[in-house]
């Protein structure tokens, strides 16, 4: 749940990256990390295993600036996304305001984003959030790669809701801040508590 | 009243902010409310960080006993000296934590003890007050965003 403060005139949220194992989630928040200025982040906190795989989360603060006087800030979150990980991203999803979903484009991967996104539709709901209401970006990620599925096919069979979807390739900051803007918008736009009471 | 200035004003006039290197009170998402030191990206780290670990151990005390209340738990990693220190409590429908950071302590034990009474003063504290949780304001804080003011957010980066 998005935190304002209307006296400082502070606005938090929380994005997070699901997705499945190595489907790009790090690498997203890797490339904002490294593209954003000193003074608008706060040190990339990863809690991997020695193989460097996410085991817990990874965590970006980001200052992106001020929207009609209120300072705004942004907390990216990624979740581990290998299988047996589903107690730590059940927690890392409370108080989410904003979701990307990171999908690998790979023929071979469809069967893990399928599950993936399941799983989150799950978690979701246990937490009393609906899919459908809650704001979602689908990123399709790896699209320089060989033997990766359709737009057209990914649009179907992921994106039945309908909700704004980028292509990207991650490692080469292609679409990375395309997405974030647009759940940072979408976000945003979520905010419940006008300025009248 | 708000939260924020209402957690900073028990704090400061009582100089609990003195007690520990570092204090910091966190909502139960990461979000750093209050500390007593002044590095923003530093106590959202902080914040984020122990959210996770609070909410691991729960888990993990979970699988112990069900249904099991949680309030009454401390958490703590230390050695003779140095270590942190996390407590729960709740205003309202929330749930914050309130967490010490310290080193080269004398007498940890007398620490962990003063903050729990902090702890105790800073939930009578609030209990007095009407807080301002934003449930009363009406509708979205904005009703629309153009697009060259997401520009102007994400112009720090090379699109």
């Amino acid at each position: 749940m998005s935190f304002v403060n209307y006296h400082t005139k502070e606005i938090n949220c929380k994005i997070v990256y699901y997705g499945p194992g190595l489907g790009g989630k790090t690498t997203n928040i890797q490339h904002v990390y490294q593209k954003t200025a000193a003074k608008n982040k706060g040190q990339m906190v990863t809690l991997n295993t020695e193989n460097e795989r996410t085991l817990f989360f990874d965590f970006l603060p980001l200052d992106l600036g001020t929207i009609r006087g209120f300072k705004t800030r942004f907390h990216l979150y990624t979740v581990p996304g290998q299988v047996f990980y589903e107690a730590s991203r059940k927690l890392i999803l409370r108080g989410v305001d904003g979701i990307v979903f990171v999908a690998d484009s790979q023929v071979e991967k469809m069967e893990a984003n399928i599950e993936s996104f399941e799983g989150l539709k799950n978690n979701l709901a246990e937490q009393g959030h609906d899919i459908a209401k809650i704001p979602l970006v689908l990123q399709w990620n790896k699209r320089d790669l060989p033997n990766i599925i359709s737009e057209v096919d990914l649009e179907k069979k992921l994106n039945t809701l309908d909700v704004p979807s980028f292509s990207a390739v991650a490692i080469k900051g292609e679409g990375v801040f395309e997405t974030l803007k647009t759940i940072s918008k979408l976000v945003l736009l979520n905010i419940k508590g006008g300025l009248e009471r | 009243m708000n939260l924020n200035l209402l957690v900073k004003q028990f704090f400061n006039e009582n100089e609990y902010n003195k007690i520990s290197d570092r204090l910091v009170v966190i909502r139960q998402d990461g979000i750093t409310l209050y500390s007593n030191y002044d590095n923003k990206f530093e106590e959202s780290s902080i914040g984020a960080l122990v959210s996770g670990l609070w909410q691991a151990a729960e888990s993990l005390s979970s699988l112990l006993k069900s249904g099991q209340d949680f309030f009454e738990f401390r958490l703590g990693f230390d050695t003779s000296s140095d270590g942190l220190y996390v407590l729960p409590f709740h205003i309202m429908d929330g749930t914050y934590y309130i967490c010490s950071i310290y080193k080269d302590s004398q007498n940890p034990a007398k620490l962990k003890r003063n903050l729990r009474l902090l702890k105790e003063n800073l939930e009578l504290f609030l209990s007095e007050y009407t807080l301002d949780m934003n449930n009363n304001r009406k509708g979205y804080l904005f009703n629309e965003i153009s697009d060259e003011e997401m520009d102007q957010l994400f112009s720090f980066d090379g699109i």
